[in-house]
């Protein structure tokens, strides 16, 4: 199943993106202590009888494109961050949206990696649905960038083109470069 | 905080703009769209993304659009890749690891040749009937 932060935030994205959210905020934080993620948007979120059974495994709404959930996402989440004394909330209201947070803390041996941030990044601003604006905060410590999928389209075009794409690696690929010098 | 800027992202594009203007002009696109589903993201699907990306970078190919989808019901078989081009037929291909993603860009959108042993059936009626949102 899911092994990696990026993974995590993948799914709980997705989640978002099939709540027909138009709008959703992702913020990345790292620093030594802890890796923290907070996903929130204005999809047509969960009344509390529909919260409760979420974080059921095998509980699934079953829409959108991916018509062979397995309804785990959540429930693994979850488990993962307990395993590691970590955090996780979840908050939803149809009237306003959900919203996820989770925090890995960075020292205990329960962290899972957090594996190939460029690519998922890549993954989170190109799938194929309904459009939707999608901005990712990422920082560690106190250094930081901001995507936003409409400024992107601004200067790339269409995001799902390959030459778009492979600007935008390029560009998050310097970024990381650079967040990863500051961390020696 | 010091906040990083899409600077050079705007220089690559400019450059990009001018070395393209000719290229774009040859044929129709081709759309890839890779499964990144639960299943395929633990099968892999981010990996072979990327492999393909970086095939199609070193290939020199601009006509081309990949997109994310969710899981086709092919869960034994991801990561899979389905491919649309002009003058090829439909497919939807298996198992693509990364290096098998870089073999479809050799093989399917280059040469115009099927990998037959990686093809997958359509997929079931009740995911086809909800397919092509």
């Amino acid at each position: 199943m899911h092994y990696s932060v990026c993974d995590y935030l993948t799914d709980i994205v997705q989640n978002s993106v099939e709540a027909n959210a138009s709008l959703i905020f992702v913020d990345f934080k790292e620093d030594e202590q802890f890796i923290s993620v907070s996903v929130s948007d204005n999809g047509h979120g969960m009344d509390q009888e529909k919260l409760n059974k979420a974080l059921d495994p095998f509980y699934t709404s079953k829409t959108g494109q991916r018509t062979r959930k397995i309804g785990l996402g959540l429930p693994f989440l979850k488990q993962a961050t307990q395993n590691n004394g970590g955090i996780f909330e979840i908050k939803s209201d149809t009237a306003v949206g959900t919203s996820v947070y989770f925090c890995f803390d960075q020292k205990n041996i329960d962290r899972p990696p957090i594996g190939d941030l460029t690519a998922c990044l890549l993954t989170l601003f190109g799938f194929k649905a309904s459009s939707y604006e999608l901005v990712v905060n990422r920082s560690y410590k106190d250094i930081g960038y901001t995507l936003t999928k409409s400024e992107l389209e601004e200067i790339l075009g269409n995001l799902n083109s390959v030459t778009a794409l492979l600007a935008l690696k390029k560009q998050i690929m310097s970024f990381e470069q650079e967040i990863n010098g500051g961390k020696q | 905080m010091k906040k990083l800027t899409l600077d050079d992202l705007r220089k690559l594009r400019e450059e990009q703009k001018n070395s393209m203007s000719k290229r774009e002009s040859e044929g129709k696109e081709i759309e890839i769209l890779i499964g990144m589903g639960t299943c395929g993201i633990a099968a892999g699907a981010k990996e072979s993304f990327s492999a393909l990306l970086d095939e199609i970078e070193k290939k020199g190919l601009t006509n081309v659009t990949v997109k994310q989808t969710g899981c086709m019901g092919f869960c034994d078989s991801e990561p899979t890749v389905e491919i649309h081009m002009p003058g090829m037929p439909d497919v939807i291909y298996g198992n693509v690891k990364s290096d098998v993603a870089r073999k479809i860009v050799e093989k399917h959108i280059i040469q115009k040749t099927l990998l037959n042993n990686l093809i997958q059936d359509k997929p079931s009626t009740d995911i086809l009937g909800k397919k092509g949102a």
